[in-house]
């Protein structure tokens, strides 16, 4: 056993020669069942009155649960048609490889993340949006460089292009190739713009491997002190594409930042096998990608955010599963109903950053209109999402899990007609980088009633 | 006896199990039952009780395709009594839907698949990563209404369009309903692009599909 490309091109032999299956019968049969047998046997059970659960005999149910999912089920690999099987030296071996910390950024930006345990007292590190939200060409560079300004944000992710100057972006062409070295230019314009060129930067948003590769430049891109972006794709398989882009990240030595999408009521059924699911894919992107940080992103099916009750015990639970089993480093991403310039979309960021107390870092987020509108995004809610994770720290889970009942009722009534708010060059005056006073002003607002509430910001 | 089958056609689409719709297909073939009863009274009747119960996230995506799944088979064998007159009349329409080339994400497609099974349509599921001729070479081979096109990613949403450009070029625009959707997708983009609708969620596509196919049967 070994890691490193080792590693990679064993997988890729498992990937050639394991068990032949559709991907149909996979995604929408033999995983479902087996996540409905092994939430049952674990006897997982979700109480619609916790959101945040102080449960650890659950977290480690759910930490079990998620072990033998991956064993039990594998990796489907897209291009081979056949299931990569996971054993269990391969997880321990992973496990066991994990370092207590990582170090990403440089020069005065780097950013020491290091495992967080449950209620811990340290500070979570924040990534700032974007999360893939789609932006103009007009506006990238802006939106990036308001977030990056922010001095609690601590990483920079990518949005994603929709156009350049106008003219549509042609998937593995010339122009997917210049709009990712576009990408990661603005990426760093911003942050040296904002003072701090050696800001970490998650990236590229564009999936295909040349893309990505072409992106990496240390003058004008992306940097070996930037993460590079991986994902077990949901629910639970992998490309060749994908693995492409690890060996290059092992040969530049970027961190690698993985996430998986998980859908709350969809081929991961209810929130119970969600979480187990949730969990699994870490697993699976440490053994399969050699992640370095990782994500929670727990979907709804029908709201298509991560601020719902459901989603929020999610990544709580799998985060604790997590903490308490592990020493993979997560954090919890943030996609809002709202957009900016309204109390909801802060509100939701809210609900969502309490998870630091189950022993998460936070971000990306907070990203307004569920990353779907183009230019809904603001530096603002970036700071606010850094504000309250650092003021939540060192709460206990129960008072947190009433803190984010108070706020889950405030908002959750709009789900299906929510405040669209403003776009980013109608919510800040682009010469100063700040926000205009109507959306500086609910900001305070909301902190404001957040500390009636009893949250310290100071 | 009626009521029997008609209540196993139901349940048997609300638990997915397909041998049991089709045994209750054919039951009711045996007992002389109108098919097309059959359907709306047992099979669509099932199939309406999981989409609400999937809205409520009582039940979830994996059971609303199995549902789907079991109703299409046994409409399968119940259209085997139907006249054609009778086909036609029942027929919601044909649809060939597809994740464009370059871009491998087809969950908002299987949703929208299971959800198009659901409402009685006969679906040709081209997968992903698929290259353009093909969604306009499948259309003229089963002789589809509708096209739906997915793209999940900024960069492979420009190949709606050329499935457009495509059905333009060969003077079959019109002859087909367009629907486009996914992640970067908006009604804008539609429009620039000469679609005939947005579908922003699932069911918002299903609904605009059925609208779009009762007003083009109407001229």
């Amino acid at each position: 056993m070994a890691l490193g490309n080792y590693k990679l091109f064993e997988i890729i032999e498992r990937a050639r020669n394991g068990p032949f299956v559709k991907e149909s019968e996979f995604e929408a049969k033999i995983l479902p069942t087996k996540l409905k047998e092994l939430v049952k046997e674990y006897d997982i059970k979700r109480d619609p009155e916790i959101l945040i659960p102080s449960d650890n005999d659950l977290a480690d149910s759910i930490f079990k649960a998620a072990y033998n999912l991956i064993i039990d089920l594998g990796v489907y690999c897209n291009d081979t048609g056949r299931i990569i099987k996971i054993y269990e030296e391969d997880i321990k071996e992973a496990l066991k490889s994990l370092p207590e910390k990582i170090i990403v950024g440089s020069g005065r930006e780097v950013r020491e993340i290091s495992i967080r345990s449950i209620e811990d007292k340290k500070p979570p590190i924040t990534i700032g949006a974007l999360a893939g939200g789609v932006c103009s060409s007009k506006n990238y560079l802006n939106i990036l460089t308001s977030i990056a300004i922010e001095p609690e944000i601590d990483i920079l992710c990518a949005g994603s292009l929709t156009e350049i100057d106008g003219k549509p972006i042609i998937s593995h062409s010339p122009i997917e190739i210049h709009a990712a070295q576009l990408e990661a230019r603005w990426m760093r314009e911003a942050a040296s713009r904002a003072g701090r060129p050696g800001l970490c930067l998650i990236g590229s948003s564009f999936e295909w491997v040349a893309a990505d590769i072409a992106s990496f430049n240390p003058n004008y891109g992306f940097r070996s002190t930037d993460a590079g972006l991986a994902c077990i794709i949901y629910p639970m398989k992998i490309s060749f594409n994908i693995l492409s882009k690890v060996k290059f990240y092992l040969e530049s030595g970027r961190p690698i930042f993985a996430y998986s999408d998980q859908l709350i009521g969809g081929f991961t059924r209810g929130a119970e096998e969600t979480a187990v699911s949730a969990v699994a894919h870490h697993l699976a992107n440490l053994i399969i990608n050699q992640a370095s940080f990782q994500e929670l992103n727990c979907q709804h099916i029908h709201y298509n955010n991560k601020s719902n009750r459901l989603s929020i015990w999610c990544h709580n639970v799998a985060g604790q599963a997590i903490a308490r089993n592990t020493k993979i480093i997560t954090h919890s991403e943030c996609y809002a109903s709202a957009g900016p310039c309204t109390e909801m979309i802060l509100y939701e960021g809210a609900a969502v950053a309490l998870s630091v107390v189950s022993g998460v870092h936070l971000g990306p987020g907070i990203v307004g209109r569920s990353a779907k509108e183009v230019d809904k995004y603001t530096g603002l809610e970036s700071k606010f999402y850094a504000e309250a994770g650092r003021a939540f720290t060192g709460m206990k889970r129960g008072d947190a899990n009433e803190l984010a009942k108070e706020l889950v009722k405030k908002y959750e009534d709009k789900f299906k007609d929510p405040p669209l708010g403003k776009t980013f060059d109608e919510c800040y005056d682009i010469k100063t980088m700040r926000p205009i006073k109507e959306w500086f002003e609910i900001y305070e607002k909301v902190k404001k009633e957040l500390e009636n509430l009893g949250v310290n910001f100071s | 006896m009626k009521e029997k089958v008609l209540e196993k056609l139901r349940v048997s689409v609300i638990n997915g199990d397909i041998e049991a719709a089709e045994a209750a297909a054919r039951e009711a073939i045996s007992i002389g039952l109108d098919p097309l009863e059959a359907i709306e009274e047992g099979l669509s009747k099932g199939i309406r009780e999981v989409g609400d119960k999937f809205e409520k996230l009582e039940l979830f995506l994996p059971d609303m395709i199995q549902a789907a799944e079991a109703m299409s088979r046994a409409i399968a064998i119940l259209e085997e009594k139907l006249s054609f007159k009778e086909y036609s009349e029942k027929d919601k329409g044909v649809v060939v839907i597809g994740t464009v080339e370059g871009d491998i994400h087809d969950i908002g497609k299987n949703i929208v698949i299971a959800l198009l099974k659901a409402n009685g349509f006969k679906v040709y599921d081209l997968g992903k990563d698929v290259p353009s001729i093909k969604f306009i070479e499948k259309a003229e081979e089963v002789n589809a209404d509708v096209i739906a096109i997915s793209a999940l990613l900024s960069s492979t949403m420009i190949k709606q369009e050329e499935i457009i450009k495509i059905l333009k070029d060969m003077n079959l625009r019109d002859k087909y309903i367009v629907i486009v959707g996914g992640a970067p997708v908006t009604e804008e983009w539609a429009k620039k692009i000469g679609a005939d609708a947005y579908g922003k969620t699932a069911n918002d596509g299903v609904l605009k599909i059925k609208e779009l196919l009762k007003n083009k049967r109407l001229k």
